[in-house]
């Protein structure tokens, strides 16, 4: 009960302006989203705005429940707040033509145009693969994260990553093998 | 970029369309003589078509995920079913629940060893020393802002143009008209010469209650003639308040 007062008192001494409330709200906001470790300095900095207005926002709302602390509420918001900001570029990056190189014929996109059956083998192919192999894969396909990026968001050298890319490789292949084999059997079962 | 079985490295990052020309042309050369390597680049295709066409589907909000992730009680147990069900079809979710994981493990306080926490501490002290010794200040963010610049309210602007001098970051208050409602406000600059051209955006934080709101101005702005406006924060809201003022080079 102590405690929901004094949330209640800090949350006013936010919306009056204390000082040193805002800047310990700020700085919770921008270390959740350094935490992400984004690529571009600017968009760090529009998305600590963004979570800031928000939290400003939902602070003021009077249906704000004083559950927790105003820097705790604000960490969410900061995450939430950058999660829809990777969902957002990931689209863009799926969309955009320019990142599929068609110079030769095997590298011609078939992303969109796969079958609904191509798709739930897809899936059930890399739900099987080891977690660190997908985590390697979801960060360059789904958030275009280069060589560079990817070592540093799973926290891991350049080094150590080669190898995670080969050891990721090599069970690919040999799902992919496995899978051929599957498929000619299947199609030598139903063929007339 | 080759070793090993010399297969390239890079094969996931072409196959996603992530790489510059010079690497992209080594690997083409690369699949012109490599069976096993096409095959790969065509699985890798299709997988990453797959995952691609999860992302574009109807997915739980990235709040409710936040919320999903921690377990919080104001999720009831049939939206934490349906989302767990869902996470467990959908790679892109399942790719964002690893993503807020990753970034928790990174926020989160360590407890360092006893050593090496004693080993900080005494950096610690010499740094501090230092610092003394070097006459400046360690301090929190505000206070490192040289610059404090207070922007009248617009009625009273007159030919009274405020000056940001040096290379900022500035300190702005503005006292909002009295008209303003309460709410969340942002800050926004452009050149004189260019209204659509923002150079600067941040939201407007009230200070001290008395209806004044403070915005740290930590762009590169050139010299010259700008404006600053304040506005609510709801899209395309017409600003309440703008003011020139000038950027002056460091003195």
């Amino acid at each position: 009960m102590g405690d929901m007062r004094s949330r209640k008192e800090e949350t006013a001494a936010f919306l009056a302006g204390d000082t040193r409330l805002v800047a310990e709200v700020e700085r919770a906001i921008r270390g959740t989203v350094r935490s992400f470790r984004l690529r571009e300095r600017d968009v760090e900095c529009d998305l600590v705005q963004e979570a800031l207005a928000r939290t400003c926002e939902g602070v003021g709302n009077p249906r704000f429940r004083n559950e927790a602390t105003i820097a705790t509420y604000a960490r969410n918001v900061a995450r939430y707040t950058t999660l829809e900001f990777l969902r957002k570029r990931r689209r863009e990056v799926a969309l955009d033509p320019e990142t599929l190189p068609a110079a030769a014929s095997w590298s011609a996109p078939d992303g969109g145009l796969l079958s609904e059956e191509r798709h739930r083998r897809n899936a059930e192919a890399f739900a099987a693969l080891p977690a660190e192999c997908r985590e390697i894969l979801s960060l360059i396909y789904l958030d275009g994260c280069s060589y560079r990026e990817v070592a540093s968001q799973l926290s891991i050298s350049e080094a150590a990553l080669k190898s995670r890319i080969h050891r990721c490789r090599l069970t690919c292949r040999a799902a992919s093998a496995r899978g051929d084999r599957t498929e000619r059997y299947i199609f030598r079962r139903v063929a007339p | 970029m080759s070793r090993r079985d010399d297969h390239p490295d890079l094969l996931p990052w072409y196959a996603a369309g992530r790489l510059q020309d010079e690497h992209a042309r080594e690997i083409e050369r690369h699949l012109e003589i490599c069976e096993a390597c096409r095959a790969e680049v065509a699985a890798q295709r299709s997988v990453a078509g797959t995952l691609r066409s999860h992302d574009l589907a109807e997915h739980p909000t990235a709040e409710r995920l936040v919320l999903y992730r921690d377990a919080r009680p104001r999720l009831d147990a049939s939206e934490a079913r349906e989302i767990a069900t869902h996470v467990s079809r959908c790679p892109a979710c399942a790719h964002d629940l690893a993503v807020l994981e990753r970034a928790s493990a990174r926020s989160r306080p360590r407890r360092p060893m006893r050593v090496f926490a004693a080993a900080a501490a005494s950096v610690a002290v010499v740094a501090l020393l230092g610092a003394w010794w070097l006459g400046r200040s360690i301090s929190s963010p505000s206070s490192e802002i040289a610059r404090r610049v207070v922007f009248p309210p617009a009625q009273r602007g007159g030919d009274d143009v405020p000056r940001l001098t040096g290379s900022g970051p500035w300190a702005v208050t503005i006292w909002k008209p009295l008209t303003a409602t309460n709410g969340v406000y942002v800050a926004r600059i452009h050149p004189a010469a260019e209204p659509g051209k923002t150079v600067f955006y941040a939201v407007a934080l009230p200070i001290r209650g008395d209806g004044s709101v403070e915005v740290v101005v930590n762009a590169a702005l050139k010299p010259g003639p700008y404006v600053l406006t304040l506005s609510p924060r709801q899209q395309g809201a017409e600003p309440i308040y703008a003011h020139g003022f000038e950027v002056q080079g460091a003195p």
